[in-house]
């Protein structure tokens, strides 16, 4: 790594003899600090701590198989270090570290932008820690100012760019079968992630614009998300509160939801169709709470405690079995988020 | 048409539908309240969740000042899906 040093860099950060614990405090926690202040930031408090811990250990894991496949690949290609970090490690790396979180969103488990950026950069802070773990063992004594580039500038570059894959594909809407979002994602953040390696010739540079961009980049895709987020939340609060007041009339049948619900009975069994509206009732309850829980988070307030929820939920989960993939497919016309939205189920959960 | 009116007892009575197009008369007038008030429902037709979104901030605000809305004349339909959503330990319900 050649350094631009001059005259400006306090000389303490230029020491090579420094304490231990100053190298591991500056090559770590700033990552650590950032994934804080984005959890702090979160009003609607859309993701559990324990999924932030599991990201982080799932980008741990891809720094592992990242270190593999880097070193494979080296062996293989003979490309020069300075064109393999620019040309190969981005596409390696990032597709590691985005593989769970993609998976999280495909599985309903994301629901909103801001929940893809936190999960997202928590999976590359916890792969930028092994780096930098594995860097602290391995390069001795070097200048302090290393480990400041490493933990401000690598360590929050890792975060960015798998928080703009993961905001990518939630915003593309990566539920759907199509491969398309995953490449064009992971091209995204390779690319990022391969401008901030050719800056590394100018470690400082580079590190500036990493404190300057991402903070910034968080901070457009929380308000964005915001604002979506505040739109769904109205658009489907209503519709829900229209649909359970349908149900509770007793004139489904005369509806086109009622007409839909019949229709189905050429193809189940009349107790399977009785089922699906005791799903689709049970599912707008649990939408209405899910989405009263976040309109009250906005404003910093709790929801009173429903101990009805824990039970709603296993006849949810009951009854999707008993009906099987079939009947729960066959519920999407009328129930969107039938068999999906896992994120909705965090919230009840918490 | 949506309207705020003042009962003789100080309760504000709303009317009519609170939906996006009226939540701006809404959000000015709860703005003002600054003690515990009785909102009546009764001779509301329709609230959408702009409209419940305005009465969270509004309760917010109270709250942390001690006071707070109690909310009367609710139909069945919107009690229940109040209840649901959690807003029965946030509100007072009569």
């Amino acid at each position: 790594m050649s350094l631009p040093l001059n005259e400006m860099i306090p000389p303490w950060l230029l020491a090579s003899d420094n304490h231990l614990g100053l190298r591991i405090a500056l090559s770590l926690l700033p990552v650590l600090l950032f994934l804080g202040v984005l959890l702090w930031l979160d009003s609607f408090r859309l993701v559990r701590k324990k999924s932030v811990m599991v990201a982080m250990f799932a980008g741990a894991i891809g720094a592992l198989f990242s270190y593999f496949a880097n070193t494979a690949i080296l062996e293989v290609t003979h490309l020069p270090p300075a064109i393999f970090a620019i040309m190969a490690a981005p596409f390696v790396e990032e597709t590691f570290k985005g593989l769970w979180v993609a998976w999280q969103i495909r599985r309903g488990q994301v629901g909103f932008l801001i929940d893809a950026a936190i999960l997202g950069f928590a999976t590359g802070a916890g792969f930028a820690i092994v780096e930098n773990i594995y860097y602290l063992r391995s390069l001795g004594d070097v200048p302090l100012l290393v480990w400041l580039i490493r933990g401000l500038g690598t360590a929050l570059m890792h975060g960015g760019t798998t928080a703009v894959l993961a905001v990518f594909l939630r915003g593309r809407g990566a539920s759907s079968p199509a491969r398309a979002p995953w490449i064009g994602a992971v091209f995204l953040a390779a690319l990022l992630h391969g401008a901030f390696n050719r800056f590394m010739t100018d470690p400082l540079l580079a590190t500036g614009v990493m404190v300057i961009f991402l903070p910034l980049m968080m901070v457009a895709v929380y308000h964005e998300g915001e604002r979506r987020l505040r739109a769904w939340l109205g658009r489907s609060f209503d519709r829900d509160r229209e649909l359970l007041e349908l149900i509770q009339s007793g004139e489904v049948r005369t509806t086109p939801l009622g007409k839909y619900l019949v229709s189905l009975r050429e193809q189940f069994p009349a107790e399977d169709v009785a089922d699906m509206l005791c799903l689709l009732r049970l599912q707008v309850e649990l939408s209405i709470r899910a989405k009263g829980v976040l309109m009250l988070r906005e404003q910093g307030l709790e929801a009173a405690a429903d101990p009805d929820v824990l039970g709603k939920l296993k006849e949810v989960k009951w009854l999707e079995k008993r009906l099987g993939r079939a009947g729960v497919l066959a519920m999407r016309p009328i129930c969107h988020w039938a068999g999906g939205d896992g994120w909705q189920k965090n919230i009840l959960q918490d | 048409m949506f309207a705020i009116n003042t009962d003789n007892d100080g309760s504000l009575r709303l009317v009519g539908r609170l939906d996006a197009a009226s939540v701006g008369i809404a959000r000015d007038h709860f703005e003002q309240i600054e003690s515990s008030t009785r909102l009546d429902f009764s001779n509301l037709d329709y609230i959408a969740s702009v409209g419940l979104g305005v009465l969270i901030a509004a309760q917010r605000r109270l709250l942390a000042s001690g006071h707070g809305l109690t909310l009367t004349g609710m139909s069945p339909h919107l009690r229940e899906v109040l209840t649901l959503a959690g807003f029965e330990g946030v509100f007072a319900f009569e």
